[in-house]
């Protein structure tokens, strides 16, 4: 029970502190009028560790997926096996597992693969989206690579407000999204509904076949279709709310090109359903707040393959009926207080049960998960602030450790509208439930992945008179050993070990500029990213991999965006370049072992009139033939419209 | 040694060599072939895709030798292509197939392919590659061996099965059926006909390490067993089985290369070629040299090597191969 005390002795010295300190002149942050109430765990000020998705972005890719959004406004890097197929990402020179997903706060990573796929995230979800480095994700034990934060907007005050969009797309791909919301003094509710289908039946050039040929896209059509609740109270310093986002995605899985003259009628599809459910209490009072909050996920996987003997007589050969559930309870307590003018004291408790049921394990398995963090956050004097935080954890009750952070910003007195960032922390990740369990392969003797990372940013934002600019550059460099890998063995199956040291390092960009030449308002965003992330552990030397970038990680990733607004129409143009990817360790003499570096271009114009719009996208203008992954094909250019309806009763009644 | 560049005449003789067949990764579509050759003593690789300009498919399986053509089983992509075995060009291919692994060449009119699921054999006419039939067995087939009028058909999987894998199954060519089967040891890798017309089956024992591994003599007339050589111990796992050219010694992968006369009573204590921190997966004795050629498949996620040893055990060289290199073919 030594960790319960201590975290209980945390949170005791931050209610001491609000006490102590409960008259100090602090301007309470709660307003009356239209607030919006940003649902993280923690409501530091992260604003130059974190980027945060520009809304006008949000907004154009409002009937697309996250994959699409984070793959064109952003420095991670996504790996798609094509449209509506799994997109994963990876931050900064680590893998899908290394990036957590946190919606309202909680972890939507399954605990099975520890990775979320981005293709079935819809953006009209999502209102607010912020990427923070590993060191900043503090809130959440876990993200050694990063953290990619989903939100969803609180703002009372807004009256009734109703929108409906339609999209039609090529390759018979239709999505049909809607929200009503209401939002009163005391009371804000809003309901999200979408479904989204595709026959996703696209036409490429298969070069695997002999000879090449133009082919199209089979068995890869899939049916999404989800609803998100949201209730949201506001008890004057108090607030409740209860956010529920429920889907259901069915799709079936497409061979790749060089397997698509196999035999046996593959029937090949996957299934996932899941149900997350947030309820959290927050109470404000003067320079502080206390939070809780508690989450039930429910997410069920169904894997299907079947074949049958590819001549007479026709039985079942191959049958497959993978069926995963996984149920995550998660609970959060934190508290923060501005013990001083300048200083602030944050604590949170952490109380997590995973479980998971599968006919892929030998039985039924489940982990408790709890984790302690006390952090303080001052201002060192006018021109400096620095955060320090301590995390402990302990995984069934055993402790794992402690993993300190810290950062710290400058902005100079001289320079203004520059401002410095330091952090520096220790990261970790512990092995999926697959990774310990899996039969046959799974390893149960894994130890944590454990590490260190740290960067350096600078930010530039100069007043302008008429426009906004912010530059921001970083570095980083993160060291990550016991590594988990799964690797194949002479027993025929994979099985993963603590075995890789893997070593990332690089640097981003990203610039964003708005400006008017009368009547014209621009926008232009830009990100690049050069990632080189390699394997410098013992084993990786004898194997003469050493040095070699990992697989389907580019060294080189970016992206531009163009937006000009004219009156009531608007037109946008983006850029997305991918560098070379390794698919594999093998010397690049072989043909399969890069694949080539792609641009792809894309262009949409639209019309606003009173509430309705409409856009037209083209997607791929240049028809680029390309792979995002090895024998996996993309599509050709292609079209999609978008009709809009929005109405809000406040804007009504203020033109009134 | 350096990878040789690809010559710009495409239609240029391999020359006196071997195939190394490369896997490659499953569901990746990365396997490849390379040709060894001794006239230059190096090594080209993506041989198929720098003749065809296709890659060879996903998880190459195996060889078989046919007048000048060879039959390379590309297991997961359910193909079988045909290359002139002199070149390496394209000559034909049979898809939609389930899973086959190995070719039997029969004569001109008939070829047998076994699959590692379905319960039966594939038959298709050698010549022009059209498709014949299949033959009920029952069970999945492994490698298969041509003695007389039989072909003995290796029960090596037991995926998705209920039938055991235990047996070799006889395959009457004349009639096209399962006519009898001998019961060995659980999963029979791999098999070989020595010079004397015995029958040599290879059993690892299961890879839940089921059973002692086993290596068993036939006599494939009478279909009696022989003899039996249990392993020392049941978590190892033989495979590879293969002879030298005069048929009168027996090559076996337990880790190192281990070797043993036909005429020996016990199976031999210590390796002849030991594996050190090689991970050896492939293995082939040249007939005419009885030169040792061994694979190591690495970490099964990069090039794999080559190892090519003298008679004796003596070294000579290694060369880059593609990943998983799996299976060696002699043009011979």
């Amino acid at each position: 029970m030594k960790f319960i005390t201590l975290q209980m002795v945390l949170i005791l010295i931050c209610m001491q502190a609000s006490v102590v300190y409960s008259k100090a002149e602090i301007p309470d942050t709660i307003q009356l009028i239209q607030v919006e109430v940003r649902a993280k765990a923690l409501d530091v000020e992260r604003q130059f560790s974190v980027q945060k998705l520009d809304t006008l972005a949000l907004r154009s890719f409002s009937a697309g997926s996250l994959s699409d959004l984070m793959h064109l406004h952003s420095n991670l890097y996504i790996k798609s096996n094509g449209p509506g197929g799994l997109s994963t990402a990876s931050f900064r020179g680590t893998t899908a597992n290394h990036t957590t997903v946190l919606w309202n706060g909680f972890p939507v990573n399954g605990p099975q693969l520890g990775q979320i796929d981005f293709s079935v995230i819809p953006v009209y979800f999502v209102d607010h989206v912020s990427l923070a480095w590993s060191g900043s994700a503090v809130n959440r034990p876990g993200g050694a690579g990063g953290l990619v934060e989903l939100e969803n907007a609180v703002i009372f005050n807004t009256g009734l407000t109703v929108d409906f969009r339609q999209s039609f797309g090529d390759f018979n791909t239709f999505g049909s999204f809607g929200s009503v919301s209401y939002g009163g003094k005391k009371l804000q509710v809003k309901t999200r509904l979408f479904k989204k289908s595709s026959e996703n039946n696209f036409r490429y050039l298969n070069t695997a076949s002999w000879p090449h040929q133009y082919m199209n896209q089979k068995n890869a059509d899939y049916h999404n279709m989800g609803f998100l609740q949201e209730v949201n109270l506001n008890f004057g310093k108090n607030l409740l709310n209860f956010t529920s986002w429920n889907q259901w995605n069915d799709r079936n899985l497409p061979p790749i090109m060089t397997n698509l003259e196999r035999g046996g009628d593959p029937k090949e599809f996957q299934n996932d359903r899941f149900h997350r459910n947030i309820l959290g209490f927050k109470r404000y009072w003067k320079g502080g707040k206390i939070e809780a909050k508690t989450a039930l996920f429910f997410e069920n996987q169904h894997y299907f393959l079947m074949t049958n003997s590819a001549l007479a007589p026709y039985v079942i050969v191959t049958r497959i009926d993978s069926k995963n559930e996984s149920k995550v309870w998660m609970n959060s307590f934190v508290t923060e207080h501005q013990i001083s003018k300048n200083t602030k004291l944050i604590a949170q408790m952490l109380y997590d049960v995973e479980s998971v049921k599968t006919n892929n394990y030998e039985s039924d398995q489940s982990r408790i998960k709890t984790s302690s963090m006390i952090g303080v956050e001052t201002n060192i004097n006018p021109y400096s602030k620095g955060k320090l935080m301590f995390r402990y954890d302990w995984i069934n009750n055993l402790p794992e450790g402690i993993s300190p952070a810290i950062e710290l910003q400058i902005n100079p007195k001289r320079v203004r509208s520059l401002y410095l960032n330091f952090g520096a922390s220790k990261i970790f990740r512990y092995p999926t439930m697959n990774d310990l369990f899996w039969f046959p392969g799974g390893n149960a003797a894994l130890k944590q992945e454990k590490g260190f990372s740290t960067e350096f940013g600078a930010t530039w934002k100069p007043e302008m008179e008429s426009g906004h600019l912010k530059l921001r550059f970083s570095a980083y460099l993160s060291d990550v050993r016991d590594w988990i890998q799964w690797r194949p063995t002479a027993y025929r199956y994979w099985v993963p070990e603590n075995i890789a040291r893997v070593f990332a390092r690089g640097l981003e960009w990203h610039q964003f500029l708005k400006f008017d030449v009368y009547p014209i308002n621009f926008q232009v965003i830009t990100n690049f990213a050069y990632t080189v992330t390699t394997d410098e552990s013992p084993v990786a030397k004898i194997e003469d991999v050493s040095g070699k970038q990992l697989i389907y990680i580019p060294r080189y990733h970016g992206n531009a965006f163009l937006y000009m607004n004219y009156h009531k129409a608007f037109i946008n143009y983006s850029i997305d370049y991918t560098g070379i990817r390794n698919t594999t360790f093998a010397d690049n003499d072989q043909f399969f072992t890069q694949l080539p570096a792609y641009t792809l271009h894309h262009l949409s114009i639209g019309y606003q009139l009173k509430r309705w719009s409409a856009s037209f996208k083209v997607n791929n203008i240049f028809d680029k033939s390309y792979q995002a992954v090895i024998w996996r094909p993309m599509p050709g250019r292609n079209f999609e419209m978008v009709l809009n309806y929005h109405f809000e009763s406040r804007n009504d009644n203020l033109k009134n | 040694m350096d990878i040789v560049e690809e010559p710009p005449i495409a239609e240029q003789k391999l020359g006196s060599g071997f195939y190394i067949l490369n896997q490659g990764n499953y569901t990746a579509g990365n396997a490849s072939l390379s040709y060894y050759s001794y006239e230059s003593l190096q090594i080209k690789n993506n041989l198929f895709y720098q003749k065809n300009g296709i890659p060879l498919g996903d998880v190459a399986q195996s060889m078989t030798f046919w007048k000048h053509i060879a039959f390379i089983v590309l297991n997961n992509s359910g193909t079988i292509w045909a290359i002139n075995a002199s070149t390496g060009k394209l000559a034909g291919k049979i898809s939609n197939l389930h899973s086959p692994r190995y070719v039997c060449v029969i004569d001109a009119e008939k070829s047998y392919v076994s699959d590692i699921y379905t319960p039966g054999i594939f038959v298709f006419q050698t010549s022009t590659m059209q498709p014949l039939g299949t033959i009920q067995t029952g069970k999945s087939t492994e490698q298969l061996v041509l003695f007389e009028n039989n072909v003995f058909a290796a029960n090596w999987s037991q995926y998705n099965q209920t039938a055991s894998n235990n047996t070799i199954q006889v395959i009457d060519i004349g009639l096209d059926q399962l006519i009898d089967s001998i019961v060995v040891a659980k999963e029979p890798n791999s098999m070989v006909l020595d010079k004397d017309n015995k029958l040599w089956v290879l059993c690892s024992g299961g890879f839940m390490n089921d059973e002692i591994p086993a290596l068993f003599r036939i006599n494939p007339k009478t279909l009696v067993i022989e003899k039996r050589f249990d392993f020392p111990q049941i978590e190892m796992a033989p495979e590879q089985l293969t002879l030298n050219g005069t048929k009168d010694t027996l090559y076996y992968l337990n880790n190192g290369i281990f070797r043993m006369s036909i005429q020996d009573n016990d199976l031999p204590d210590t390796e002849f070629v030991e594996e050190g921190n090689r991970n050896y997966f492939a293995l082939a004795i040249e007939p005419e040299s009885s030169e040792v050629i061994v694979t190591d498949a690495g970490n099964y996620m990069q090039n794999g090597y080559v190892f090519r040893f003298r008679s004796d055990g003596i070294i000579i060289d290694s060369l880059k191969s593609g990943i998983i290199p799996g299976f060696i073919g002699f043009n011979k």
